[in-house]
């Protein structure tokens, strides 16, 4: 049933529709047709017992021949159709002796002194139920009774039911076809999208023209165009987004191939074939480093764009632990840390909002801003890791650092994906703080990116302190 | 011959120094558009290598104030965006040849020697001095047939001499032609690479100019 197209079910629905009408009509109608007959044939049956009680009883025959009898002579067509249960009659004196009768059924009426009016009862000989109607004779000294069987008033009521609805019945087999054309009709715009939809190639987002559509069949084709719009922008996204990925790989590609076309031919030199491997492996780091990173945008824009998370594989919401997060990211880069002697402050209040999140999520946000924070502080220098409350007690993460910082006119430009300041000594592929920001944002938090002396900030000026108060950069999460 | 690099890149720019430098070039390399830029004036550069995208000036920019400033040396443009309109853009604004990445090394070496080649108005890789026979792609030597060897300063050396056939090449000349800014050049290196050339050659390969230079002597 679930799976009953529209044109089957219409037909079903309707069929059904007119069944249970015909059945509820041919019902009232029958419930009518015996109402009236009844009052029809009472009447009769009165009349005619009247007119018998009002007769002079005893000059009569006791007994009328039957019907077949007295019309001997007559010819055929004029003998009528009389139907011998249709009505009877009897005639009784006050003992119960059967004075007069019909010569048929009427014989068969069962005497008893008490009947009067009609009732309803057998007769014998029969297994039949007759209504008979008891009225005495006017002088008293008889009984008239006049009868008729039950079941031939049933089969006069159900034969005028049967007869008023036969045409519905006939009509069926023609309403079938011509319901399942109109259906089919009404059904094509439908079809028509269905053909349109499997005839179109995949990356095809272009809208479907619905200018016949009537009004049933528009909100699906009107949410399918918005649904090839949305497609559509996200393929071009796609598009944007593997180009971008290609054209960003390729840089690391050649410094790849270079030095190992360097190492290749340095055979005979084996200081410049050792520096040239060991370029080839930070080089291959590099590069697993910027695809990592590109998948992680690439699954954070998928979200973005209204995928499912769970779709994606280790991305569970919890509730979450920042100081372990931190304690985490901050232990990915401790040997980096200790090569350039950087000291670390984490002053985190007791009391961290424990927000709802994806740890997976923020691990890479922090990881990120971390390392960001150890490339780029210079030897000697520090960061800061800690937590602020503005004054509407609003609880906000601040990652800042020591290091030369950058010049505010690239700030803004620093979460595009991509975006590398110019002069770089670092690797990075540009894609740290955009995924930080996609991150925040996902978690309704916005990244502030601050730098104090724009590109120039002198590391040491206040270095007993360590607050943060001289930081070059220092980026902060506040909660939306 | 002496090889202007602007490339950002860190791997890829000690990449190309390397592996040009063993090639016998002498590789200049810097890292920043500006430097870069002006790089141009200070030596006697027989070609350039310009990365397109740079910190402070972009490298199409490069090449048109190098253009327009009348600098004409043969340059390589290296770019990530090989799409055909940068491409266009760029050979209109100067550039003698494109190289997209990632490139072979090996090419990038053929590129600009064939470029440096056509500079001098040749379409041969072989350079000729009667019975001595320079191959520039090879980088090899060969004196009646036989391969002499050579180590690449020399062949750098010889390539010179060949190609400035009727000139004088002061110490200096060849010092600038031959090493790069950070090199230690001791103050006798000319003198022993014409030497060790002249033993492998013959005396009259290079003839001595008392005061001015050294310059190609009598073909053998």
């Amino acid at each position: 049933m679930k799976r009953w197209s529209l044109k089957r079910r219409l037909i079903l629905y309707f069929s059904l529709l007119l069944i249970t009408v015909w059945l509820a009509s041919a019902l009232l109608s029958w419930i009518e047709g015996r109402k009236f007959m009844n009052e029809f044939f009472d009447t009769q049956q009165m009349l005619f017992a009247k007119r018998l009680a009002s007769a002079n009883l005893t000059s009569l025959t006791r007994r009328l021949p039957e019907s077949k009898d007295m019309l001997r002579g007559t010819p055929k067509h004029q003998r009528g159709e009389e139907e011998d249960d249709a009505l009877g009659f009897a005639v009784f004196d006050s003992h119960g002796t059967l004075v007069l009768s019909d010569g048929e059924n009427g014989d068969d009426f069962i005497f008893t002194s008490d009947s009067r009016g009609f009732v309803n009862g057998p007769i014998d000989d029969s297994d039949d139920e007759w209504r008979i109607v008891w009225v005495p004779s006017l002088d008293g000294k008889y009984l008239v009774a006049v009868g008729q069987e039950l079941d031939f008033r049933r089969d006069i009521v159900f034969e005028m039911t049967f007869q008023q609805l036969a045409p519905w019945l006939y009509s069926l087999p023609l309403l079938l076809p011509g319901m399942l054309w109109l259906v089919s009709r009404a059904l094509a715009p439908l079809r028509q999208v269905q053909q349109d939809l499997e005839a179109r190639r995949p990356g095809d987002t272009t809208t479907i023209e619905a200018l016949q559509a009537p009004d049933e069949v528009r909100p699906l084709i009107n949410a399918l165009n918005s649904l090839f719009g949305r497609m559509a922008s996200l393929l071009a996204r796609e598009r944007a987004f593997i180009s971008d990925a290609a054209h960003e790989l390729r840089t690391p590609l050649s410094a790849l191939r270079v030095q190992a076309e360097v190492a290749a031919m340095a055979d005979d030199e084996p200081a410049v074939q050792k520096k040239a491997l060991t370029s080839l492996i930070g080089g291959i780091d590099r590069s697993n480093r910027l695809v990592e990173q590109l998948l992680t945008l690439s699954r954070l824009e998928a979200i973005q764009a209204g995928g499912t998370v769970k779709t994606t594989p280790g991305l569970e919401t919890a509730a979450l632990d920042w100081p372990a997060l931190i304690a985490d990211a901050l232990t990915e880069y401790r040997p980096a840390m200790e090569k350039k002697n950087l000291r670390v402050n984490v002053a985190l209040e007791p009391s961290l909002p424990a927000r709802q999140g994806y740890p997976g999520l923020v691990a890479v946000l922090l990881r990120n801003l971390v390392n960001n924070a150890v490339s780029y502080t210079e030897p000697e220098g520090w960061i800061t890791i800690r937590s602020e409350r503005d004054k509407h007690g609003l609880c906000s993460l601040v990652i800042a650092n020591s290091g030369p910082g950058v010049s505010p006119d690239l700030l803004p430009r620093l979460t595009e994906r991509f975006f590398r300041p110019p002069g770089q000594e670092q690797p990075g592929s540009g894609l740290g703080l955009a995924i930080a920001g996609r991150v925040a944002e996902l978690h309704a938090m916005r990244l502030t990116i601050t730098s104090k002396n724009g590109g120039e900030n002198q590391p040491g000026k206040d270095e007993g302190k360590n607050d943060g108060n001289d930081a070059g950069f220092s980026v902060g999460l506040t909660p939306l | 011959m002496r090889i202007l690099l602007i490339e950002d890149d860190l791997m890829i720019g000690d990449g190309i120094q390397v592996g040009l430098g063993r090639q016998g070039f002498a590789v200049d390399w810097f890292k920043e558009g500006t430097l870069g830029l002006e790089a141009v004036a200070s030596a006697a550069y027989d070609a350039a290598v310009l990365d397109l995208t740079l910190p402070g000036l972009d490298g199409l920019n490069i090449l048109q104030r190098w253009r327009k400033s009348g600098h004409d040396l043969p340059v390589l443009v290296l770019t990530a965006r090989g799409g055909l309109e940068q491409r266009v853009e760029g050979l209109n604004l100067g550039a003698d040849d494109y190289l997209g990445k990632p490139f072979a090394l090996e090419e990038l070496t053929a590129r600009l020697r064939a470029l440096i080649r056509r500079r001098h108005g040749r379409t041969s890789a072989l350079l000729e001095h009667g019975s001595i026979c320079l191959n520039s792609d090879k980088r090899s030597v060969s004196l009646n047939g036989q391969d002499i060897p050579m180590s690449p300063r020399e062949i750098a050396l010889v390539e010179l001499f060949l190609l400035h056939r009727n000139s004088v090449l002061s110490k200096s000349a060849i010092e600038e032609k031959l090493y790069t800014w950070g090199e230690d050049i001791s103050s006798n290196a000319v003198e022993v690479h014409v030497h060790h050339i002249r033993r492998k050659l013959g005396n009259a390969f290079i003839k001595t100019v008392h005061g001015a230079g050294y310059t190609l002597g009598e073909a053998p």
